[in-house]
């Protein structure tokens, strides 16, 4: 591959350590992020996909530090994220942001739009108040705002037009990368597609790159050009999103494919329903973790841990049977 | 034709807020079959909760108010009862559940005591008997270990688990109608699926009819026979799941299924989805006339003034357009 690698991640881990309860000497940590790797190409859409709790904001968080990773590396445009500095940090995201899942709780209520969208002007050191102002205007514009939002406060946006306030305070600064958390999962069906709409035009016109995180197959088959799917804390299949629509190979690939319901064939496809809930990542089974749930699985699942291997160009498949 | 289970009559409901009297269900009929499962579909503030919560008389008058319609259910017309009367129903012939399990089970108590409530209010069975028959439908619900489970409290037992404690208590007096308010919205999409089974494999062994109200296309073609969809207010369109999925006669009805991305079908360079533009109306700035005019592609001069009616375009569909179907 000759592209050029904008984020590489390797071996991120983040455990937390849950409270300790009365006369407990030790609690086990949870292992929200066990130990991942992958890499995302300037200008290229990577999806980030499992059930709640697999640990897929985590990843989000740790890469921005917005929280501490455990341990693990990740680089962005060749610099270590984890060797800097606070300050340092700061600086530099400028060229990584993100976007949240709630569009209400990532606004400050008592603000007007206008002033929102300022903000990472003033906090990036741009002093002048009118040029701000201009800048802020401009966003509304890009994403879709009437000018008239300038001064309306969060209250009074809908669901849709909040998230696109969030969008346009994203990429305020140029940034490189934007991290998307589930960005359309609070919103109404028909306003997701705008909101997808308008993530793919500003990727044309701003040349971004995404960490697309949803838990929405659909969603991600249609936006990513390649896809990680996370299970417990690991990544299980890594591959082209066409790779993993057409042939997935891990059976957890297969069980979240064959769950969606959909529009065309009704009862049609054969039902292979999983049993069973996600286990708990502060105790996860023995071997490798999905095994608990697996349809296929063999005696030595349940022993060892399957490592992430590469079964054809671009796809890894972490299962001992493929 | 049988008669039907439930029958919702002009159905009007108002909210009283400090902008005045809004309506958020605009006199709405529809009916559920015996052993049907009817979906009614729409976008958040569509109305679709309030109607269901009207059946069985849960939304708090004031600020609510239900200013016109009738709801029969057994021959009795069910907003003409009193509050006495709507507890013996309530859990006994019709039951609910709701779209987030943590928030609707009692968190202090344990999930045996809660099915077991049920059980006692409606039954004349003692403390004993109730909590050996909350195992039962325990384990009716496919919940693991069952026996056990009666000791626990909610907050041990995961989404998904939670929503079959919710149904076990919905069924405890085998219902004839279950009401489900986005019953998987809060789940994961795996456990969406085994939920969904459950339900079919329950209503298929006790005949009961179900109501189901989503905002999600494919649980409905996943499990209803019939669908309304409904759109500030008002039905717009109505029919048998499969033909209205695949022809849609109502624009935001063909708008809502071409905005989701489907599976399989590639995406070509360049492409976008499908958007409907614009958004859902809040309730104190209905549109005039039809009030889905402002965002659709097709509307016309008469759209901007005259609501349509609702009209039947074949045997069991109607449609509320002023286009000729057929016309998408």
């Amino acid at each position: 591959m000759n592209k050029e690698e904008l984020l590489v991640v390797r071996d991120l881990k983040k455990h937390f350590l849950p409270k300790m309860k009365f006369l407990e000497t030790s609690s086990a940590p949870i292992r929200a992020v066990d130990g991942i790797s992958f890499i995302l190409h300037k200008g290229e859409t990577l999806g980030l996909v499992g059930e709640s709790g697999c640990g897929k904001s985590t990843v989000a968080r740790t890469l921005l530090r917005l929280i501490e990773p455990t341990s693990g590396q990740v680089s962005f445009c060749g610099t270590d994220l984890f060797a800097l500095k606070e300050t340092e940090m700061r600086n530099l995201r400028k060229e990584m942001q993100i976007i949240f899942q709630d569009p209400y709780s990532s606004v400050n209520p008592g603000r007007r739009i206008g002033h929102i969208l300022q903000e990472p002007f003033e906090i990036h050191g741009f002093r002048n108040k009118r040029e701000n102002a201009e800048k802020a205007n401009q966003l509304l514009e890009q994403v879709g705002l009437a000018p008239d939002y300038f001064n309306r406060y969060p209250h009074e946006l809908s669901g849709g037009q909040l998230q696109r306030v969030g969008i346009a305070r994203a990429i305020a600064l140029n940034p490189k990368l934007i991290v998307a958390d589930e960005p359309v999962s609070a919103l109404d069906v028909s306003i997701q597609a705008q909101v997808i709409n308008l993530l793919l035009d500003l990727k044309d016109k701003l040349d971004i790159s995404y960490l697309f995180i949803s838990h929405d197959l659909g969603v991600v088959e249609y936006f990513c050009d390649r896809v990680a799917v996370m299970y417990l804390g690991k990544i299980v299949e890594l591959a082209d999103s066409e790779q993993i629509y057409n042939s997935p190979q891990h059976p957890y690939t297969i069980a979240l494919l064959n769950a969606i319901p959909s529009l065309e064939s009704g009862r049609s496809k054969q039902k292979v329903s999983l049993k069973g809930d996600i286990p708990n990542p502060a105790n996860p089974p023995k071997g490798c973790a999905f095994h608990s749930r697996c349809p296929i699985k063999e005696k030595q699942c349940e022993e060892k841990t399957p490592a992430l291997k590469e079964i054809a160009t671009g796809h890894h498949v972490a299962c001992f049977l493929k | 034709m049988s008669s039907p289970e439930l029958e919702i009559q002009n159905l009007t409901v108002s909210f009283s807020t400090t902008k005045g009297k809004l309506i958020a269900v605009n006199g709405i009929s529809f009916h559920l079959n015996p052993g049907e499962t009817l979906a009614l579909v729409g976008e958040s503030g569509c109305g679709k909760t309030v109607s269901a919560l009207s059946i069985l008389r849960l939304l708090p008058e004031p600020p609510a108010e239900i200013l016109s319609g009738k709801i029969i259910f057994d021959g009795q017309d069910l907003l003409s009862l009193r509050a006495k009367e709507l507890q013996d129903l309530r859990g006994r012939s019709i039951s609910m559940i709701f779209q987030d399990p943590t928030t609707s089970l009692n968190p202090v108590l344990t999930v045996g005591e809660q099915i077991a409530e049920t059980l006692l209010r409606h039954t004349t069975m003692n403390r004993r008997e109730a909590l050996q028959k909350s195992a039962d439908l325990l384990s009716r619900v496919e919940l693991p270990s069952p026996k056990e489970k009666l000791q626990d409290y909610p907050h041990q037992l995961s989404g998904g688990m939670r929503q079959r404690v919710m149904i076990a208590m919905a069924l405890a007096c085998s219902p004839r109608v279950l009401i489900a308010d986005e019953p998987t919205t809060a789940l994961d999409v795996l456990i969406q699926a085994q939920i969904l089974e459950l339900l079919e494999n329950l209503k298929k062994e006790t005949g009961m009819s179900i109501l189901i109200i989503t905002h999600d296309l494919g649980v409905v073609a996943e499990i209803a026979q019939r669908v309304l969809v409904m759109y500030a207010g008002e039905i717009v369109e109505s029919g048998p799941a499969k033909a209205l999925l695949k022809n849609p006669f109502h624009p935001y009805t063909k708008g809502l299924i071409a905005s989701i991305p489907k599976l399989g079908t590639k995406k070509r360079p360049g492409a976008r989805l499908e958007e409907i533009p614009g958004n859902v109306p809040s309730l104190d700035q209905r549109p005039s006339g039809c009030p889905f005019h402002p965002r659709c592609s097709w509307a016309m001069e008469i759209c901007k003034t005259q609501n349509p009616q609702l009209r039947k375009i074949e045997a069991q569909r109607q449609v509320s357009c002023h286009l000729e179907p057929g016309t998408l």
